[in-house]
């Protein structure tokens, strides 16, 4: 009775029995044999199979539909619609005598890089894509270059600051030297940036001090590494806010410091929601720049809304727009032509993105006319490297750039101002220094007089 | 006494047997249970040699399946049987993902950068116990979630883990053929091994124990349940759960940024699968991710609809089938495919009765 009753204590204060322990490491001790022995015939794997239809090439286009970054691709719908009506991909391509359907395969990344990465490797995988295009910040296009670069996949990318794309796939922008076999894109970078938004703090007279608020992301990081050297280097001082956590809800501490510096001049590099938040904070704590130069928001018309009048003369870059004197290499269709053929279809004020968008089919197109296989990965990745074009965002060339693979495109410097017709805010050219084919619009005025 | 082993078919009741033990039989399994087990082991095997038989695409879709599948039977064993409700579970996923990438960029494979990960996780575990146990609820909840923030904002200080900028994964083998059948069976084996220890633990006496914590934790503790030893357990071993979820994630997408890491959609995600398949079983798990996936494979390209019909269900399984779609089935047919709780029956003919747990 004694022992039965020790025993069961025991069992009552053990949660395992020794021999239940024992069993259970001989099961594992099996499965991991069993995979051993699996992973030791690796030769009759199935892979990933033959590619898909050989009369059709299919382009992968990965987007932010939803979720954050949504504002970047509100209209990608319209491009793509655009796209298909035009004749190279409604009627197929020649390529060496033979005539290639073309179908797009569009995915929605959510804003989620996690979920980016997955819809790129189930395009590649699955539906066995001969090309993928993607757009809109880092946390699209770098998920989706990585998951190309691994599977061998020719991949070009967009809207993203050509330094976080390459330092995302493990490059180092400082010495560009690596290059990448599969993965190219087309945008700009920091010394873009400055050329945009130096001519303009020059035209404004200031003392030289720059506020810049800059996040711990991939954007904010670009920025802090690249682009205040390159502020110091043309005699401006840096005031660094601190690398602050994205969706950070305070930046009384920042813009106390940036007071406190007496900063004339601001710059930044965040979330839209957060460049929201710091400019109310600013506005009310009484920190007025005399010009402020943001990258990454106020970009697109949907941006303007939660600031109302607090976004009249705050400055920042423009890749594409009306004001473009740029033409479709697909149908000759003007930039004014698709901005306003948008507006009359969908009843929205233009984006930048429509142009961009628009152009990653373009290149598509350009790489596929000069191979002789389309199904041929390697072949169409080396004919991305050296493409050289003129279209929808001016001249793009890929074998040019400032690192392997990277296009540069020429922005020019807008302001919002009050609208004059149908809508609150609009985009208008005050500095072309990048781009002298643009016409001005409006003058220069400060942010804060 | 009798063993506790898996095959157990007479009584291995409580210690105390009531007093009409004459008159009711105690059994473990039945035959959905023993047809269940035999199932499991043809699945697995099936399973195991996918990558012979079908494309890579498809086995690349499992390997999410089975990370998510992880991920949820972790948060069903916490908050459906230890009554341990977090939103952080995210911490041990980012935590899982971070550790592969540390020891992988110091030269170990990332595959056996895993179960080392994995075991990391767990001891972590246990400072972030001592610093939550004595919450409960929304405060246990929040708290959670706010540590996971808190190893969020560490991990993107440190420039060597590539930052808030995030950074590839070094050391998988170039061959993407390999690759991608390696990464499956790593994630598959890691499945297989996380759900029997969510099965043999709660056939365990810990299982007992956590079974009377789910149906009453203050009961259980006035009739001497060891509720916090337990619970502490059950924490330990979701870290690790999702510590190793984590680890499959890195080596599934090959690169890391803490945003996504540390992502709170990971704790919504688990969620959302454990309360459409049921919650407190762990049939649950398993139907909510097949449900999950099929929703997402098939609705996703629609944007913002597929947001709004994730929703709908959601509010329909709360609404009307609050024990999720495996609630709905275990009632109406009476079954259960893993036999972790107890069946009474009259003495006689055992089947077709329904049980009581």
């Amino acid at each position: 009775m004694d022992r039965q009753e020790a025993q069961s204590r025991m069992r009552l204060d053990q949660p395992f029995s020794r021999r239940t322990l024992l069993r259970g490491t001989g099961a594992g001790a099996l499965a991991l044999g069993a995979g051993g022995v699996l992973a030791a015939c690796g030769s009759g794997l199935k892979g990933s199979g033959p590619s898909g239809s050989t009369g059709t090439i299919t382009i992968g286009f990965i987007t932010p539909l939803t979720g954050s970054l949504a504002g970047f691709a509100s209209g990608d719908k319209f491009v793509l619609s655009q796209i298909r009506q035009s004749p190279v991909y409604k009627n197929g391509i020649k390529i060496g005598g033979k005539t290639y359907k073309i179908a797009i395969n569009v995915q929605d990344s959510q804003s989620d890089p996690t979920r980016a990465g997955q819809v790129a490797q189930q395009l590649i995988l699955n539906d066995k894509v001969d090309l993928i295009l993607t757009t809109s910040a880092p946390e699209t296009t770098n998920p989706v270059a990585v998951a190309c670069e691994k599977f061998g996949t020719p991949c070009v990318s967009t809207v993203v600051p050509w330094e976080s794309w390459y330092g995302g796939l493990g490059g180092n922008p400082v010495k560009p030297t690596t290059k990448f076999e599969y993965c190219t894109t087309f945008f700009f970078g920091l010394e873009q940036f400055l050329g945009t938004f130096e001519p303009m703090w020059n035209r404004i007279h200031t003392n030289k001090v720059v506020a810049c608020m800059y996040p711990n992301d991939p954007d904010g990081n670009a920025f802090r590494f690249g682009f205040e050297p390159l502020i110091k280097g043309s005699g401006y001082t840096v005031v660094d806010g601190g690398a602050y956590q994205d969706g950070t809800t305070d930046y009384t501490s920042m813009i106390a410091d940036f007071k406190s510096h007496h900063c004339e001049v601001y710059s930044n590099a965040p979330l839209p929601p957060d460049f929201n938040t710091f400019w109310k904070q600013a506005s009310q704590q009484g920190f007025k720049p005399k010009i402020a130069t943001v990258a990454k928001v106020l970009l697109f018309p949907s941006d303007t809304v939660a600031l109302g009048p607090l976004v009249v003369n705050i400055a920042t870059d423009s890749w594409w727009g009306p004001y473009m004197p740029n033409h479709s290499s697909l149908t000759g269709q003007s930039a004014a032509e698709l901005a306003t053929a948008y507006q009359q279809k969908t009843g929205n004020q233009w984006v930048q993105s429509l142009g961009s968008s628009y152009s990653l089919f373009e290149v598509a197109k350009e790489a596929l006319a000069a191979v002789s296989d389309p199904h041929d990965k390697k072949e169409v990745a080396s004919a991305l490297q050296t493409v050289n074009y003129t279209g929808m965002c001016g001249p793009l060339n890929f074998a040019a750039g400032p690192a392997p693979g990277v296009a540069i495109m020429a922005p020019v410097g807008v302001q919002w101002k009050k609208g004059t017709g149908k809508y609150p805010f609009e985009m208008k050219v005050v500095d072309n220094s990048l781009n002298k084919k643009v016409p001005i619009e409006a003058p220069l005025e400060p942010t804060n007089a | 006494m009798s063993s506790l082993g898996p095959d157990t078919t007479a009584a291995a009741g409580p210690p105390s047997v009531p007093p009409a033990a004459a008159q009711v039989r105690v059994t473990r399994a039945r035959r959905s249970t023993l047809a269940a087990a035999a199932a499991v082991v043809l699945i697995v095997a099936v399973l195991a040699y996918l990558p012979y038989l079908v494309y890579s695409g498809t086995t690349n879709l499992l390997v999410n399946f089975f990370t998510l599948l992880i991920m949820a039977s972790m948060w069903n064993l916490l908050a459906g049987y230890a009554g341990l409700v977090s939103v952080g579970q995210q911490a041990f996923v980012g935590l899982g993902a971070y550790g592969v990438l540390l020891l992988a960029s110091h030269g170990t494979s990332p595959f056996l950068a895993i179960p080392v990960a994995t075991a990391a996780c767990a001891v972590l575990g246990l400072p972030v116990w001592w610093l939550v146990s004595r919450l409960r609820s929304g405060y246990f909840a929040i708290t959670m979630w706010v540590i996971a923030s808190v190893c969020e904002l560490i991990i993107s200080q440190i420039p060597s883990f590539g930052g808030g900028t995030g950074t590839g994964l070094p050391g998988l083998p170039g061959n993407p053929t390999l690759l991608t059948a390696d990464t499956y069976w790593a994630t598959l084996a890691c499945a297989v091994l996380a759900l029997g220890v969510v099965y043999l633990l709660l056939r365990s006496r810990i299982g007992l124990v956590l079974t009377a914590v789910r149906d009453d934790e203050t009961g259980a503790r006035s009739v001497g349940v060891r509720v916090a030893s337990t619970q502490r357990l059950v924490f330990l071993v979701a870290a690790a759960g999702c510590g190793v979820a984590g680890a499959l994630y890195i080596v599934s997408q090959q690169f890391v940024e803490p945003t996504a890491a540390f992502s709170v959609l990971w704790s919504a995600k688990m969620i959302f699968i454990t309360v459409i398949g049921g919650i407190g079983t762990i049939e649950g798990p398993i139907i909510g991710t097949i449900i999950y996936f099929v929703l997402q494979q098939t609705l996703a390209q629609y944007g913002t609809w597929y947001f709004i019909a994730l929703g709908l269900v959601a509010m329909a399984i709360a609404i009307w089938a609050r024990r999720g779609i495996w609630g709905l089935i275990a009632d109406r047919f009476g079954i259960r495919l893993f036999g972790v709780g107890y069946w009474l029956s009259p003495a006689g003919p055992p089947d077709r009765d329904r049980g009581s747990r």
